[in-house]
């Protein structure tokens, strides 16, 4: 990775960090640790670039950087070559239901589809754009015409005809071709539509595009896979796919029976990527300790993911066995937390020591400040420390010339809330409750309960 | 009585049947109630002075008796059933959805005998005749619970097709439909043997063979016999694969591994068993051990598959033949026979878990215990050189595995090429017919092909350039070696690539030939090709010259036979196409240092001295070569006068004659200046050679490298337009795909392009817009640290990034 902080990744990272969520770009800038983690990620991907595959639980407590690792995953698998598609999970987008609700995650990943050249997501044209191009190339090389080059894609798409509704999607890329040659827009957005898992009805599908069938809930993993095969043809590594938040499918979901239909899922990708079933295929599950270790709501409910996922009783006192499917993040240490700041200081001087804005004393003063005011959390949860920390900098680089400790003594760090502790969703009123909670103020709203 | 659904069934319809009657006898008496009250009713308007209404109401008072009676029965009877209605059907239902049917006890009326039939018996069951049944049968329900038990006296209908799991999860053959029975009974009569819609059936039978062999003891023999056919027809179920060969496992184990012969251990062993699981994996080593008998390659190869160190890949199972070929043939090749096993210190049990739920019943209540065999799965680390050739072979397969993914046929040119070297030998290149008949053509009388590197690509499907790319090169001598010739020069060696009309030699080597890595091969073809290039000097090449220089050379450097031949291949082709002299100096100012240099040029006077003399042109050529490498020639003299014993001059012999006069004697005929050398001298300088040799092997190594590199880098594609390939050689485009050249320099001239523009733009190019925005941004992100191109609203161009490309 370039060591070089662009400009663009520097005002991405303050933005992000001073908002409190995780940069989606140039998080070599500031990462600290997890070098074992970090390794077992890179050898993952090195495997699945192999034609293997793989699976991980980055499990941590609410705000120790579990999105941060995962999007550190992404930014590595990107420079890899891997096509990354990620997504959070929320009731409405789940990895099994009947509603709609898995599509809508298959949606949501292929919207952010990310490549290394568009690293912010949408690469699913560009995906099928290099396959087709080389194709089209190699073919006129050799002086094929519009209709030959038309013809081939099917043959060239036989390996996935063999996998489910690999023909359906030979189809829709040959159809896309067809748009671009004939410049026909509109069939090459059914056709992008359609990969992108955003048609509803089957009519509507045959209508423009003349395919019998759609991604539906039923068939979200097997068209992962698909994409993962067609993704390893167009030459790249192999498709990562993240999903973090996966927390609200053991403690949002009341219904016992939609839970379970998840882990089932759950398992199904645990069985596949473990043993061997899969090719070219990586994921990356988030969630929280509870989401795992939980008996009666999270995976330890149920059998069969418990055993598969349970820690190796020889990993104890600190060892670690990243060889497991589990990679539980520890809580930074001070001195991670000291290098962390350090990093974001460097991210505001572009990398120029002379252009500080505070010396190495003010981390310190700054570490001792959060750890009175946030207690324990400080460690648990870096979150506020760090969006504390870049409001502080924001302050200085705004108004040079001011003194640090000044500014440091009116600095406030709010803790911020775990979004687990938030009321579970029935599964039945799901969809209701959601559209009703963008209608009206929740009782949470700061308007709703303002007084004079 | 323990409880059992089939008994309260019966109290059911029979307490049913009771109340329909009452309800009956109620109606009956009503209507008859009516109809007397009606009587009674005509009568007193016929006689209404009658004053006896005792005799018109009796009736009346009677029915209202006997109504009241039937109430308080029914009541009775129903307060005895605990007041529930009855609504079980009468008639049992048999659907075709799977069901679970636990029944711990017999029924009621279950007094037949179990009895065994036997190998040598037959049943006749209607039309059915099953010799050699070996399964339980019964004239009746009967006293013992047996899943598997034929009961004479149950209906036998007529054989159904049925949909898979229409038996149920535990078939009994007291539970299945007459239908079903007569399925059953004739798969039993048609040799067990035929293929079957639901496997149950199998099961069914099976559970039979499980209690005569666990329970009773009995029939050991013919059982496993039985047990290895219907593991070997039904196999395809991977369920009755399972729970039969542990069955088969467990028996074996439980009547002592001495018990079984080596014939009977391979016929289940290797013959019918496809799979192992850690205990059939048990079993079988265990034997092994008993037996001191070495580990056969098949069941290494289980062992390995097992072992939970071996990697999970795709390898595996996309290619299982090459996998496990290759595999047997690293084990035998490091084991020979096989490896010896070891035990571990403690016994392993092995557990039963029975696959009939009559057993299973009996099984709880301690009937089938578990067994103690020795434990050589224990001893894990025995195992790790299996786990190793296990990683080995998933490694070397990678690449065929890939192609294979990629939809490529194991038959076709691009698998074999991915083939481990190991596996080449073993299987023909799928071009070597057209080959043979290649060099049969074009064999010369010394057994050399001399040809064009046009004819060899041809064979290989290459399309005509001027220069081959250097993996197109490389793939003409893989090519070449796979059918088994060597190409002379080779790619892989030289890491050059081949020009399209070049000569190139090709043979039959007498021995397994491999690419040579000796460097001193290397130094030997260049030394060659400089030696020639002085010999090339005088305009002719002379036979005596270019073998005294190939003499010279092979004196030096012992060389393998294969190398040997590679060395007087090339010969041919220099004799023919004598090496340019400027391209040698140029490679070696390329290779060497200065100081290097006047090594190499002491070696070249050696070289031009090897037939005993050196000549004017000669002379001349060396004194070019030490101008031309920067050495001063003052060295070159110093040699050559190291070199020169006294030189008289010519001698010129005049005869005594005294005449008048004198004549002037004719002179003598005069040699061109030779210089006659000093043999220790010349000793000395050859044992330089050695030293050069190493020099020049280690920087060709190098500088092929980087050519390698380099050329990969420039050989991604098919010419491109003119003007675009001058700027394709310019290194600030060098790792970006050629046909993007031409759109990258028209991005070059603004810096906005409007989403129309910039489509139009991909269109012109014969390129797609994403994938163009794709490829450009990835290659100026890998090679200039950012994106060249922003998307939003338009796409607009980074200035600093195209300055720098610019």
């Amino acid at each position: 990775m370039s060591a070089v902080l662009k400009s663009r990744e520097r005002e991405a990272i303050l933005q992000s960090l001073r908002a409190g969520v995780v940069p989606r770009i140039g998080l070599e800038h500031i990462q600290v640790g997890r070098k074992e983690e970090v390794a077992a990620i890179l050898k993952d991907l090195e495997n699945i670039s192999q034609g293997s595959s793989s699976i991980r639980f980055i499990i941590g407590r609410f705000g120790t950087g579990k999105s941060f690792f995962l999007n550190l995953a992404r930014i590595v698998a990107l420079e890899k070559k891997f096509v990354v598609a990620q997504a959070d999970i929320t009731p409405d987008r789940r990895l099994h239901a009947t509603g709609g609700q898995g599509r809508s995650l298959y949606a949501e990943l292929m919207h952010n589809l990310a490549v290394r050249a568009k690293p912010e997501g949408g690469a699913l044209p560009s995906v099928i754009e290099k396959w087709v191009s080389d194709l089209d190339y190699e073919l006129r090389a050799k002086g094929a015409s519009d209709q030959e080059v038309l013809k081939t894609i099917p043959e060239k798409l036989k390996p996935l005809q063999e996998m489910v509704s690999g023909y359906d999607f030979a189809l829709v890329i040959r159809k896309y071709f067809e748009g671009y040659l004939s410049h026909n827009d509109a069939w090459m957005t059914s056709a992008v539509r359609w990969l992108r898992g955003e048609y509803t009805t089957k009519t509507e599908a045959r209508t423009d595009l003349a395919v019998r069938s759609i991604i539906d809930d039923l068939t979200v993993y097997e068209y992962l896979k698909l994409m993962a095969a067609f993704i390893r043809m167009a030459g790249y590594s192999g498709l990562l796919v993240n999903l973090d938040e996966m927390g609200v499918l053991s403690h949002r979901l009341n219904n016992t029976q939609a839970r379970n239909a998840n882990f089932e899922m759950i398992l199904r990708i645990v069985n596949d990527c473990l043993q061997g079933n899969v090719s070219g295929i990586g994921f990356i599950f988030a969630g929280t300790d509870a989401f795992l270790d939980d008996k009666r709501r999270g995976l330890a409910s149920y059998e069969a993911l418990a055993t598969r996922l349970a820690s190796n009783s020889f990993a104890a006192s600190g060892l670690k066995d990243l060889s497991n499917p589990v990679i539980r993040l520890a809580n930074l240490a001070p001195e991670d937390l000291f290098v962390l700041f350090h990093n974001i200081r460097n991210v505001f001087a572009m990398n120029d020591q002379a252009k500080y804005l505070v010396p190495d004393e003010a981390l310190k003063e700054f570490l001792n400040y959060c750890s009175k005011t946030l207690g324990a959390d400080f460690y648990r949860t870096p979150r506020d420390s760090v969006k504390g920390f870049v409001g502080f900098l924001s302050v200085l680089e705004q108004n040079p010339g001011t003194n640090w400790k000044a500014v440091l003594g009116q600095t406030k760090i709010e803790q911020s809330k775990d979004p687990e502790s938030e009321p579970a969703v029935n599964e039945q009123a799901a969809g209701a409750a959601i559209s009703q909670a963008t209608d009206q103020p929740s009782a949470n709203d700061e308007l709703a309960t303002f007084k004079l | 009585m323990q409880y059992s659904p089939r008994n309260q069934v019966a109290i059911k319809e029979r307490a049913d049947h009771g109340g329909v009657i009452r309800l009956i006898i109620f109606v009956l008496f009503l209507l008859f109630c009516g109809i007397l009250t009606k009587a009674a009713q005509t009568e007193s308007i016929n006689h209404p002075t009658a004053s006896a209404p005792s005799k018109s109401s009796t009736p009346l008072i009677v029915g209202m008796i006997v109504l009241v009676v039937i109430v308080i029965t029914s009541v009775r009877g129903m307060k005895k059933r605990g007041g529930r209605q009855v609504t079980l059907p009468a008639k049992p239902q048999y659907d075709s959805r799977p069901k679970v049917t636990f029944q711990f006890s017999t029924p009621r009326n279950a007094t037949a005998r179990l009895e065994w039939k036997g190998a040598g018996t037959t049943i006749r069951i209607g039309k059915y005749v099953i010799t050699d049944p070996l399964t339980y049968v019964s004239d009746g329900a009967p006293a013992e619970n047996e899943a598997s038990c034929i009961n004479l006296k149950l209906p036998v209908g007529r054989p159904v097709l049925e949909s898979r799991g229409a038996l149920g999860y535990w078939p009994e053959y007291a539970g299945i439909s007459p239908d079903q029975r007569a399925n059953y009974l004739s798969w039993l009569s048609t040799g067990r043997k035929e293929q079957l819609d639901d496997v149950g059936y199998a099961f069914l039978y099976f559970y039979g063979l499980e209690r005569r062999a666990l329970v009773d003891n009995e029939d050991i023999e013919a059982i496993l016999t039985q047990a290895n056919r219907l593991m070997f027809y039904y196999s395809a179920s991977r369920s009755f694969f399972g729970y039969s060969s542990r069955f088969l496992a467990f028996v074996l184990a439980r009547i002592g591994l001495d018990n079984l012969p080596r014939e009977s251990f391979d016929i289940i062993f290797q013959q019918t068993l496809k799979e192992f699981d850690e205990e059939t994996l048990a079993v079988s080593l265990a034997w092994l051990q008993h037996a001191n008998a070495p580990l056969p390659s098949f069941l290494a190869y289980e062992v390995a598959k097992n072992d939970i160190r071996s990697s999970r890949s795709i390898v595996v199972t996309r290619i299982a033949d090459h996998f496990r070929f290759l595999f047997n043939k690293k084990y035998e090749s490091q084991f020979g026979v096989g490896m010896t096993l070891k035990v571990a210190a403690r016994d392993k049990l092995i557990e039963y878990k029975p696959a009939s739920s009559t057993l299973l019943t009996l099984k709880s209540r301690g009937f089938i215990n578990g067994i103690r065999i020795p434990n050589v799965l224990g001893l894990s680390s025995q195992f790790k050189p299996l786990v190793d050739i296990w990683e080995e072979c998933i490694e070397e397969l990678k690449p065929l595995s890939r192609e294979i993914g990629k939809g490529k046929d194991v038959d076709t040119r691009e698998a074999y090429q991915a083939l481990p070297e190991a596996l080449k030998a073993e299987v023909d290149h799928p071009d070597k017919d057209k080959w043979e008949q290649f060099v049969l053509q074009n064999t010369t009388e010394n057994n050399i092909v001399i040809t064009r590197t046009s004819e060899i690509a041809k064979l290989c499907d290459v399309a005509e350039r001027p220069k081959l790319t250097l993996k197109q090169s490389e793939e003409l001598a893989t090519t070449a070696h796979d059918v088994g010739f060597i190409l002379v020069p080779d790619a892989r060696t030289t890491g050059r690539v081949y020009k399209w009309d070049e000569l190139v030699a090709m043979f039959r080597p007498d021995e397994k030939a491999n690419i040579p890595t000796d460097k001193r091969y290397k130094a030997v073809l260049f030394m060659l090709e400089m030696g020639m290039a002085v010999a090339a000097a005088d305009g002719e090449i002379e036979r005596e010259e270019v073998d005294s220089i190939l003499d010279f050379l092979k004196n030096q450097f012992i060389l393998e036979p294969n190398d040997i031949r590679r060395v007087d291949a090339y010969k041919e082709i220099l004799s023919q196409q004598p090496p340019d002299l400027g391209g040698v100096v140029r490679r070696l100012k390329s290779l060497l240092a200065v100081d290097q240099m006047e090594t190499v040029c002491h070696f070249l006077v050696g070289v031009a001295a090897a037939n005993g003399r050196i000549d004017k042109s000669e002379m001349k050529l060396l004194k070019k070569f030490y101008t031309v490498l920067g050495v001063d020639l003052s060295k070159l003299d110093s040699i050559l006068a190291g070199f020169t014993t006294e030189v008289a001059g010519p001698v010129e012999i005049q005869k005594g004659v005294v005449t008048t006069g004198e004549r002037i004697p004719p002179q003598a005929t005069r040699e061109e200046a030779v210089i006659t050398l000093n043999e220790d001298m010349l000793r000395s300088i050859l044992k330089d050679t050695e030293e050069v040799a190493q020099m020049l092997g280690n920087a060709l190594e190098e500088a092929g490298d980087e050519e390698a590199v380099e050329l990969a880098d420039n050989t991604r594609n098919e010419p491109i337009p003119s003007d675009v390939n001058q700027i394709a050689s310019e290194t600030q485009f060098s790792g970006l795909d050629r046909r993007y050249y031409p759109v990258l320099i028209a991005l070059l001239q603004q810096n906005e392009w409007t989403k129309d523009q910039f489509q139009e733009l991909a269109r012109q190019n014969g390129v797609m817009p994403a994938g163009m925005f794709e490829e450009i941004n990835t290659w100026t992100d890998e090679t200039y640290g950012d994106f060249l191109i922003e998307e939003g609203t338009t796409y607009r161009i980074n200035t600093t990034i195209s300055g720098r490309i610019k």
